[in-house]
């Protein structure tokens, strides 16, 4: 079941762990790798799932430093959350996406995905005024979608080891601990 | 099915049935083993090199599944039994965390090792409060060494005050950068910090290799560079001819003979749900606390109407578990944005707070452990809440990752008549097995302690320039430390102690009870299973002696 990359079996090898321990973890691997089925929408629908992408991409964009949501696919990840919640939660993320798609075009006279960058960022600017205490379903739209999108960003490969730096999960023959000189962190 | 009759029945393949089935097998005794659970395969089984983004909802589940509950998570869910599934009823809420698989909870247990000293077995005489236990920490002392040597644990010698030093096969892992800037803050406060003691390698020990610092223990160690009785015990067992291990077991009562001694144990298989019996000259319960004594209260007999061994009606009571904080986070300002490392290690601290309130006045009784964690996590949780979205959200969430420190306590709790459990007539479990429930909580102890708890937490945060993130102050429910125990206590009198100071049943000579249930205090110093396993390996030599003097 455990999924275990190539260079870590190699290295565990290397630390002298026996490779029957690892037989199993690598069949799981090479099934993952030969599976790559492409996502397919279970909830929102192409058009909600183009505004969830964009507005995902919004709160965490693409930057020099590494790519955003989009990138990310993080409108998946959104979907699948959203699929596998309960018959009211369902809801709220239909009838939210509704309000604040309907928002948009009452003050655009265009849906969120077809209007100005700069358009888009007065829309989200407005819904997050309030986002410690959201009352209206526009602004709940954006607390749920902030939760959804950095929980699903920082979980990626993308956002955990692209944009954080996260080194570990690897197999090291020793742990080098602290290497600075004596005192350095008083 | 097995139709011979054995020596020593033993119920439970964790820490204290493991080591009791090694030392009576060792010493010629014909032992059978009955594991609740399944034989686990740590490269299939356990999800130790999984990313979130390998997992559908990222770890976490799919919504809702695993909220409110405790340990079980995507990454280990194939491994607990869920208390949704198999339910019981606790009033106030208690979590009690069952693995049924060969290695029980020493497949994903935490691992600190410390001892327990001299004035933790004389609590009453030498503290003040609580209760004495009959055996003092000088006949432990070879006992641990003995349980530590089996274990393998890395550690120091530091010669600190009654937590003597272990047996440590190996150094004790690096401290990251950050550990040691709050060891050296937390000194100016005159709060101590030492080098962990724990059960994960730093060398290759006893055909185990040492830990290669991915830093997921908790999800189980695909190599065994941790302890459990699965990759260290269980092994060298299955060599013996005079072992047998039976998978799928679930103990149900123990049988009595006609002169009201235990005959051997009836379980049932967890596959096909038939109803089977297994005889031996010895019963040996370690099926951790709360199934033990689960156990007992179910095989009432017209020899043993309270239950077997239950003279006393104490099985049950005085029911305890690590006084547990809530965690306390700061975010350290100068750490903001500092160097990537890799700091997983051998996953969790490298470092402790251990009690310091020996020489201090409180007004509490006890002491406590404060556990921190401070590096670059496989995700964001305890980052802290920032507002807005866009680029500056991005940059300040990339500023905060690796600058948070974490604190929680770990605290002694009292034994009080009134914790206990017992069994619920009107809730069985899938084989029919009437389940225990639960009326155990935080005490008027407990909530001063906590108060100091917090109290301290701030303070080495303070020390550390840490931003204090807004925090609830609470006990985790009885149960969540996973450091159940005290239910079939030790003692001298069989009026307020249902063990002997040998986990021998002062009812039942051929019955012992060799897991945490025996305990008759729960010190605030942190670890317990190593305890638990020189108690088992001592009452097990003593049943060993017994039975090849014919007294048994």
């Amino acid at each position: 079941m455990s999924a275990i990359n190539r260079r870590t079996a190699l290295s565990l090898l290397g630390l002298g762990v026996v490779s029957s321990r690892l037989e199993a973890a690598q069949q799981h691997l090479h099934a993952l790798q030969t599976d790559p089925k492409p996502y397919r929408l279970q909830f929102f629908s192409p058009p909600e799932n183009a505004l969830v992408d964009r507005v995902a991409e919004m709160i965490v964009p693409a930057t020099e430093h590494s790519p955003g949501a989009h990138e990310a696919k993080v409108s998946y990840y959104i979907d699948l959350v959203a699929a596998n919640s309960s018959e009211s939660v369902r809801a709220d993320w239909k009838s939210r996406l509704a309000a604040f798609d309907n928002m948009a075009a009452s003050r655009h006279g265009k849906s969120f995905v077809a209007l100005t960058p700069s358009e888009q960022g007065a829309v989200l600017t407005g819904v997050s005024a309030q986002e410690n205490h959201p009352s209206t379903p526009e602004e709940h739209f954006f607390v749920d979608m902030k939760k959804a999108t950095l929980f699903g960003y920082y979980t990626s490969e993308v956002g955990l080891i692209k944009e954080l730096g996260y080194q570990g999960n690897q197999a090291l023959a020793s742990f080098p601990g602290c290497t600075h000189p004596p005192g350095s962190h008083q | 099915m097995p139709q011979q009759k054995y020596d020593a029945v033993v119920v439970g393949s964790g820490a204290g049935g493991a080591t009791a089935a090694y030392v009576l097998a060792q010493q010629g005794m014909k032992v059978i083993l009955l594991e609740a659970g399944r034989m686990l395969t740590p490269a299939k089984d356990f999800n130790t090199h999984t990313w979130p983004w390998e997992l559908p909802f990222r770890g976490e589940g799919k919504p809702g599944e695993y909220d409110g509950l405790w340990k079980i998570n995507e990454y280990t869910a194939q491994l607990y039994t869920n208390p949704r599934q198999d339910i019981y009823k606790s009033d106030p809420e208690f979590h009690w965390t069952r693995l049924r698989a060969v290695g029980g909870r020493t497949n994903t247990w935490g691992r600190s090792c410390f001892r327990h000293g001299p004035l933790d077995f004389k609590t009453k005489s030498m503290q003040g409060f609580g209760e004495d236990w009959p055996i003092s920490y000088d006949e432990m002392a070879p006992y641990y060494d003995k349980a530590e040597r089996l274990v393998g644990i890395v550690g120091n010698k530091d010669d600190y005050f009654n937590m003597p030093d272990g047996v440590y096969v190996g150094p004790p892992h690096k401290p990251r950068c950050s550990e040691l800037f709050v060891r050296d803050r937390a000194a100016k406060i005159g709060v101590p910090m030492l080098h962990e003691r724990t059960a994960v390698l730093s060398v290759p020990y006893d055909g185990r290799p040492a830990c290669h610092y991915c830093g997921a223990c908790g999800n189980g160690c695909d190599v065994g560079a941790r302890f459990s009785s699965l990759d260290a015990i269980v092994p060298k067992l299955r060599k013996l001819p005079n072992f047998t291990l039976q998978t799928n077991a679930v103990a149900h009562q123990v049988l009595v003979n006609p002169e009201g001694k235990a005959r051997g144990v009836s379980y049932f298989d967890a596959v096909t749900r038939r109803h089977y019996e297994v005889e031996g000259r010895a019963v040996v319960l370690a099926a951790s606390t709360v199934e033990s004594g689960r156990i007992m209260l179910n095989s009432a007999s017209r020899f043993h109407p309270k239950g077997i061994g239950n003279s006393s009606g104490l099985i049950g009571h005085y029911l305890m578990d690590s006084t547990k904080s809530g965690q306390v986070s700061g975010i350290v300002p100068e750490w903001q944005d500092r160097p990537r490392a890799n700091e997983d290690g051998a996953g969790g601290s490298h470092m402790t707070i251990p009690r310091f309130n020996y020489k201090r006045k409180d007004n509490f009784f006890g002491g406590y452990f404060l556990l921190g964690g401070s590096s670059f996590p496989r995700g964001i949780g305890g980052g802290g809440q920032v507002p807005g979205w866009g680029p500056e959200l991005k940059k300040t969430i990339h500023a905060k990752y690796g600058a948070a420190i974490g604190l929680r306590g770990y605290g002694e709790r009292l034994p009080d008549y009134d914790n206990y459990f017992e069994i619920d007539p009107n809730n069985k479990d899938a084989y029919g097995i009437p389940q225990a429930r639960f009326h155990a909580g935080a005490k008027e102890n407990d909530l001063k302690m906590m108060e100091d708890m917090y109290g301290w937490m701030e303070q080495v945060l303070r020390a550390c320039g840490a931003e204090i993130l807004p925090y609830k102050k609470y006990v985790e429910p009885m149960g969540d430390a996973t450091h159940e125990c005290g239910a079939a206590r030790m003692g001298t009198d069989p009026k307020s102690s249902v063990l002997n100071p040998f986990c021998q049943s002062h009812d039942v000579k051929n019955l012992y009870v060799t897991d945490a249930s025996c305990f008759v205090s729960l010190p605030g110093t942190h670890g317990i299973t190593t305890w638990i396993m020189a108690l088992s390996w001592r009452a097990s030599e003593h049943l060993a002696d017994r039975m090849k003097k014919g007294e048994i």
